[in-house]
C-alpha cells in the first residue's frame, strides 16, 4: 500500500472515491432523461442503438459507480493500516460502516434497473433472501423492491435513499462533498476511457448463464451451496461487523479483527473468480477446457462504437419490433427480408438468437463481428439453435448419435486395422489419433457426420456433408435460391438479402442424399440405384443411369416399395434415431428404433395417447399436424416411443406422410411370413429385400505421394491412404444369423470387407503387416418389395447361403442326391476360398467372420437344412401343396415322402 | 427532579411513541398494499401438445391429470425456464426438480410449490391464479 501512495499522484484513495461518486451522481442524473423505468431493458436497448450519448453516460455511471465502490474499500483499508487508525465518533463509524452495505445496495438497485435477464433472476433472489428474514422479511422486501413487476421503489431507493445515505456521511467524515480539481480531471478522463473502450453490461436475453454483478458472484457462489440461504446474510452481516469493530480494542483485537477481514475478503475474492470465471449455464462447474468456454463464461462486456447514426436509422430502430423484451439492431436494417418459416419468424425471434453477433449496435462491422452467417453447426449450437427456451435438450444429446460421433464406423474401422481388440469399443470423430486406421478414416471416410460444418451458404445438395442442424433442416425455395444468387454475386455487399431460407421441419430425402449415398448407400438404394464402376463418358441412357455429383455413375433398379409409395426418409425415422437419445450405442442397428412390425402387425398394436408422449414428441407433432388429440398411435416395440404419422382406425394402421401429408395404408404381413413356424426366425429384410450393393476384391494401400484430403480437419493434404475397388456388384444379398441375448434371426448381410490392408505402406516399421479380411457386415438395403423373395432364391441360391456367387447344383445320380457348387471367382490365396464367398461349400466359419462379433454365417447343419429344401424345391414348385404344407409341418412332409424322392443328406 | 418529568424523558418517550405508531403505519401500508393487489390470472390452452409449458409464474405439466407448479426455485426464487433431461433446472443456482416438482438436485431442498387451477376440458384451457 505504501509502495502505491509513493507513485500515486493524488492525495488520498478518499478523494478518487469522491469524485467517482461525483461522476457517478452527474452521469445517473443525465441517464434519467433516456432511461424509462417502465420499459427499462428496451430503453437502454434504444440508448445503445441509436443514442450514442446516452450510452456513455451510462457507461460513465457504470464504471464510476464501479471504481468507487473498489475505492471506497481501498480507502477504508488505508485508514485500517494507517499508524494514527481511525478517529471518528462511533455514531458516524457505525454510519460509514452501514455505508459499505448501502454502497453495495445502491450498486444492486442499478443492476436491478436494467431489467435484462440477470436483473430479473436477481430481483428474484433478493426478494426471497429479504422476503425469507423473520418477522420483517415482508416489510422489508417490499420496502426495499416494491410489488409486482414495477420498478419505481427500486428506482427511488436508487436515485433517493441509497445516494442520499451515501452524501450524508460523506459530508459528515469528510466535511464537504467537492472532490479536489486534480482528482476530478484525472478521474473523468480514467471513466472516460473505459467507458470508450468497454460497455456496460446488458444481458442478451438469450445467453442460458445467469450471474449477479461481479462484486455479488462471490455470494451466489456462496448460495450454490447454502439450502437455508439466509445464512448468507449472516456473512454480509459479520463482514460490516468486522469493518465496525476494527478501531475498537487493543492493538491485539485489532490485529485479529483486521487479519479475520483479509481472509474474509481473500476467501470472497477466491469464490467471485469461482462464480465469475468457472460457472456457467445452471451454475455447472466448468473449464476454458470445455468447448464453447467464452460463451458460458457469459461475458456482456461488450466493445463500444460511438458512430452516430442518421435520421433514418433511428426511424427504422423505433420502428422495428421488439424482440424478447428489448430491440435489436439487426432488424432495423434487415426489415425488409421474408422467407422464414412461422417457428423462426424474426417479429418474435429477433436475427440474434439464431445468429448471434451484437444486437445493440447499429455498427454494421460490430453487429456482425462475431456473429455465426451460418448457425447450426454442431460447434457452436449450443449458442444458436440450442440456446435458452429453443432446442437446448436436442443440442445437449446430439453427439450421443452415430451420425455425429461415427463411433460404429471408426471402430469397426479401427478393428479390420488390427488397432483394437472388438469393433464395438465407444469412440468420437473428434478423437482420431494418427495410427494407420485413423490416417484412413481422416482420408477416406469422416466427411460425412452432422458435426462437419457447414461453411457456405446455399441449398442441402448431394454434395453436401456434415452441416448439423442445418444438414436436415434448411430449405429453399425458388424466391430465396434466387435472393442467395443474388446476394452472392453481390461483390460489394451491398445488398441485403432479399428472401431468408426457411429452417424447417421439412426434411426431405435430398437432406439426407450426400451421405447416405455413399458406403452403404442406403438413399441411392431407395430410390432405386446402384452405384457403378462406370465412367460418365461410358453412359448416355440419362433414364436407365444417373450421374451423382458429376463422376459417379448409377444404374437404374428397382426402388423401395416405400419410395414408390410415396413415403420419404423420416417418415420411418423419428428424431430420437437421428439427432441421438441421449445413450451411446456401438452400431446403427441399435441405433436404429423403427421396425417393420411396429407397422405391419397381426397382432394387437403397441399403441399410445397424445398424452402418454415425451414433450418433444408431442411438439413435433402440434408443428405438423395441429392439434390431434384423442388418436391411437403406434409406438415402437424397442422403446416405446411414439410414431407420431401413424393412427389405429377400426384394428387398421394408418400412416400419414410427414411433408406431404398423405394417408397411407399399412398393411399387415402376409399369411406366409406367419404361417406355421419354418420361418419364424427371419427377419422381413432377409426376405423382403430385393437387392443389395455389395463390393469385393479391394485392397487399401498409403500412398505418400498422392493428393489427399483430410476430412476430419477439411485441409488437402499430400499422402493419402488409396482404396483400389474390385467391383461393384448389386443381388439379392446373402444371409447370415445375429444371434446375441435379445435376439435370434437370420438377417440380410453384404461383404463389408474382403479386403487387403497394406499397413507397411503407412507405417514402413511394421514388418509382414499386409492384412487379408473377409468379414461380412449385417445390411438394411432399403431395397424393400411387397413380395418377398422366392424360397429358390435363398434355399437354392449360392449368394445367400454365403458361398458367393457360381453354380449350386442339386444332382441325382443312381438314386443318390447331391449338392455341388463351382464358384465364380477363383479362391483368394489368403485363405483358400473364392473372392466373394463368406464360408466355404458345406464348411463352417466361425470367429473373424464379421464386423459384429454377433454375426456369423451358417453352419454347416444350418446349410444343410436349406439345401435339404433346396433338394425339394428343384423339383416342387414353390407354390405346389407339398411345398406350402412344408411350411406348416416339415416333419411330416418328409415322413410322407415317395420313394421317389432323393435327398442330398 | 424526578426523572421521569425531565424533558430528556419526555422527548424520549415521545419519540419511542411517534417511532411505534410510523413502524405500526408502515407495516399497515405494506399489509394493505400487498392485500390489495389483484390476483393475476393466466389462461393457457393445452392444445399445443407440449408437456412442459414455461409461464412467468407457473409450470404446467401438461398430462392426463395437469400439474401447475410455481416457477420460482424454491432455494432462492429464481425462474424456473428450463427443461433438460427430464429436469426441470434452475439457471441461478443449478437446482434440479422432477415433473412433480420434487427436488432432485440442491441446493434446493423442497418441492416447487404446486398451485390450484381449474381446466375447462371441452376447449382444453387451464386458468391458474397468482
Amino acid at each position: 500500500m505504501s509502495l502505491l501512495k509513493k507513485i500515486w499522484p493524488f492525495s488520498s484513495f478518499g478523494q478518487i472515491s469522491l469524485a467517482l461518486f461525483f461522476i457517478c451522481v452527474i452521469s445517473g442524473i443525465l441517464l434519467a432523461i433516456p432511461y424509462d423505468v417502465n420499459d427499462a431493458y428496451n430503453s437502454i436497448s434504444l440508448m445503445m442503438l441509436i443514442n450514442p450519448a446516452a450510452t456513455l453516460f451510462r457507461n460513465m455511471h457504470y464504471w464510476s459507480a464501479n471504481f468507487f465502490l473498489v475505492f471506497s474499500l481501498v480507502h477504508i483499508w488505508d485508514h485500517f493500516s494507517a499508524k494514527a487508525g481511525i478517529k471518528l465518533k462511533s455514531g458516524i463509524w457505525l454510519r460509514l460502516s452501514i455505508g459499505v452495505l448501502i454502497i453495495l445496495l445502491a450498486m444492486l438497485t442499478g443492476f436491478l434497473l436494467k431489467a435484462d435477464a440477470d436483473s430479473l433472476q436477481a430481483r428474484r433472489i433478493l426478494n426471497e433472501l429479504v422476503g425469507g428474514l423473520p418477522f420483517v422479511g415482508s416489510l422489508l422486501s417490499t420496502s426495499l423492491l416494491g410489488s409486482g413487476n414495477s420498478l419505481q421503489v427500486i428506482y427511488v431507493h436508487h436515485i433517493a435513499t441509497f445516494t442520499l445515505f451515501i452524501v450524508v456521511i460523506i459530508m459528515e467524515h469528510h466535511k464537504t462533498i467537492w472532490p479536489g480539481l486534480k482528482e476530478i480531471i484525472w478521474v473523468i478522463l480514467f471513466v472516460l476511457l473505459f467507458s470508450v473502450l468497454i460497455s456496460a453490461p446488458l444481458h442478451d436475453g438469450m445467453n442460458p448463464v445467469i450471474k449477479g454483478p461481479w462484486y455479488f458472484v462471490g455470494l451466489q457462489e456462496i448460495l450454490h451451496w447454502l439450502s437455508v440461504p439466509q445464512m448468507s446474510l449472516l456473512i454480509v452481516l459479520l463482514f460490516i461487523l468486522l469493518v465496525f469493530l476494527v478501531p475498537y480494542g487493543g492493538v491485539r483485537n485489532q490485529f485479529i479483527t483486521k487479519r479475520a477481514l483479509l481472509i474474509l475478503t481473500i476467501i470472497y475474492l477466491f469464490l467471485t473468480i469461482i462464480g465469475y470465471f468457472f460457472r456457467g449455464s445452471n451454475w455447472k462447474f466448468i473449464t476454458p477446457a470445455d468447448t464453447n468456454y467464452s460463451y458460458y463464461v457469459y461475458n456482456p462486456f461488450r466493445s463500444n462504437g460511438f458512430a452516430f447514426i442518421e435520421k433514418e436509422e433511428t426511424d427504422k430502430v423505433n420502428n422495428s419490433p421488439k424482440v424478447f423484451g428489448r430491440k435489436e439492431g439487426c432488424l432495423a436494417c434487415h426489415d425488409e427480408t421474408t422467407g422464414f418459416s412461422a417457428s423462426h419468424n424474426p417479429q418474435a425471434l429477433g436475427c440474434y438468437s439464431c445468429h448471434g453477433g451484437d444486437p445493440f449496435t447499429m455498427n454494421k462491422n460490430k453487429a456482425h463481428k462475431y456473429m455465426e452467417l451460418i448457425p447450426g453447426n454442431l460447434a457452436t449450437a449450443e449458442k444458436s439453435c440450442g440456446t435458452t427456451g429453443c432446442h437446448t435438450e436436442i443440442v445437449d444429446r446430439i453427439n450421443t448419435g452415430l451420425m455425429a460421433n461415427l463411433s460404429g464406423m471408426i471402430s469397426v474401422d479401427r478393428y479390420v486395422f488390427d488397432e483394437q481388440e472388438t469393433p464395438d469399443e465407444l469412440t468420437t470423430v473428434h478423437h482420431l489419433g494418427n495410427s494407420a486406421a485413423d490416417e484412413h478414416l481422416r482420408n477416406l471416410c469422416v466427411r460425412c457426420h452432422l458435426g462437419n460444418p457447414k461453411t457456405e451458404t446455399g441449398p442441402v445438395d448431394e454434395s453436401s456433408r456434415g452441416g448439423g442442424c442445418l444438414a436436415c433442416h434448411l430449405n429453399y425455395n425458388d424466391q430465396s435460391l434466387a435472393a442467395h444468387i443474388q446476394h452472392k454475386n453481390n461483390d460489394q455487399d451491398t445488398l441485403y438479402l432479399s428472401v431468408h431460407p426457411s429452417v424447417d421441419l421439412l426434411v426431405s430425402d435430398e437432406h439426407c442424399f450426400g451421405c447416405h449415398s455413399r458406403s452403404g448407400r442406403i438413399s441411392t438404394n431407395y430410390e432405386g440405384w446402384h452405384e457403378t464402376t462406370l465412367t460418365t463418358e461410358e453412359v448416355s441412357d440419362s433414364v436407365k443411369y444417373r450421374i451423382v455429383e458429376e463422376s459417379r455413375v448409377f444404374r437404374k433398379m428397382k426402388a423401395d416399395i416405400h419410395h414408390t409409395g410415396g413415403m420419404e426418409c423420416i417418415d420411418c425415422h423419428n428424431s430420437y434415431e437421428l439427432m441421438g437419445d441421449g445413450t451411446r450405442y456401438q452400431h446403427e442397428e441399435e441405433q436404429a428404433e423403427i421396425q417393420c412390425s411396429d407397422c405391419h402387425f397381426n397382432d394387437r398394436p403397441n399403441t399410445m395417447d397424445l398424452n402418454e408422449f415425451d414433450q418433444e414428441s408431442a411438439i413435433i407433432t402440434s408443428l405438423r399436424f395441429g392439434f390431434t388429440d384423442g388418436k391411437k398411435y403406434l409406438a415402437t416395440a424397442k422403446r416405446n416411443r411414439p410414431l407420431i404419422n401413424t393412427f389405429v382406425q377400426n384394428d387398421s394402421a394408418f400412416l400419414k406422410t410427414k411433408n406431404s401429408k398423405q394417408i397411407k395404408f399399412m398393411k399387415p404381413p402376409a399369411s406366409v411370413c406367419t404361417k406355421g413356424g419354418a420361418h419364424s426366425n427371419l427377419s422381413c429384410s432377409s426376405c423382403h429385400t430385393a437387392w443389395a450393393p455389395s463390393c469385393i476384391g479391394c485392397h487399401n494401400a498409403y500412398d505418400d505421394k498422392e493428393p489427399g484430403y483430410d476430412m476430419q480437419h477439411n485441409n488437402f493434404i499430400t499422402g493419402s491412404w488409396v482404396e483400389y475397388i474390385g467391383e461393384y456388384q448389386a443381388h439379392a444379398p446373402a444371409l447370415g444369423y445375429r444371434e446375441n441375448e435379445a435376439e435370434k434371426s437370420v438377417i440380410p448381410v453384404v461383404p463389408g470387407m474382403i479386403l487387403t490392408i497394406d499397413k507397411q505402406s503407412y507405417d514402413p516399421s511394421e514388418k509382414d503387416s499386409m492384412l487379408f479380411h473377409r468379414l461380412y457386415a449385417p445390411a438394411a438395403p432399403h431395397t424393400t418389395q411387397t413380395r418377398g423373395r422366392s424360397c429358390k432364391s435363398c434355399h437354392n441360391n449360392p449368394v445367400a447361403l454365403g458361398y458367393g456367387q457360381g453354380d449350386l447344383e442339386f444332382k441325382i445320380i443312381s438314386d443318390s442326391g447331391k449338392w455341388t457348387f463351382s464358384p465364380k471367382y477363383r479362391n483368394n490365396p489368403y485363405d483358400d476360398l473364392p473372392e466373394d464367398a463368406w464360408t466355404g461349400f458345406l464348411q463352417e466359419r466361425s470367429g473373424d467372420v464379421s464386423t459384429r462379433f454377433d454375426v456369423r454365417p451358417f453352419t454347416i447343419e444350418e446349410q444343410k437344412r436349406i439345401l435339404l429344401v433346396g433338394a425339394c424345391l428343384t423339383c416342387h414348385d414353390e407354390d405346389t401343396q407339398v411345398m406350402k404344407q412344408s411350411l406348416i409341418d416339415f416333419k411330416e412332409v418328409m415322413d410322407s415322402r415317395g420313394p421317389s424322392c432323393v435327398l442330398p443328406f | 427532579m424526578n426523572n421521569t418529568n425531565s424533558r430528556r424523558y419526555f422527548l424520549k418517550t415521545a419519540a419511542t411513541f411517534v417511532g411505534a405508531a410510523f413502524f405500526g403505519l408502515w407495516g399497515a401500508m405494506i399489509h394493505t398494499q400487498r392485500k390489495s393487489k389483484k390476483k393475476e390470472v393466466v389462461r393457457v390452452s393445452l392444445n399445443g401438445n407440449r408437456k412442459v409449458l414455461f409461464h412467468e409464474d407457473c409450470i404446467i405439466i401438461n398430462k392426463d391429470e395437469p400439474v401447475v407448479l410455481s416457477s420460482h426455485c424454491t432455494h432462492l426464487g429464481c425462474r424456473i425456464q428450463t427443461f433438460e433431461n427430464g429436469q426441470l433446472i434452475c439457471p441461478c443456482h443449478g437446482s434440479a426438480f422432477d415433473l412433480e416438482g420434487n427436488p432432485l438436485k440442491g441446493p434446493a431442498i423442497t418441492q416447487l410449490k404446486k398451485l390450484d387451477f381449474t381446466l375447462n376440458k371441452q376447449t382444453q384451457t387451464i386458468t391458474i391464479k397468482i
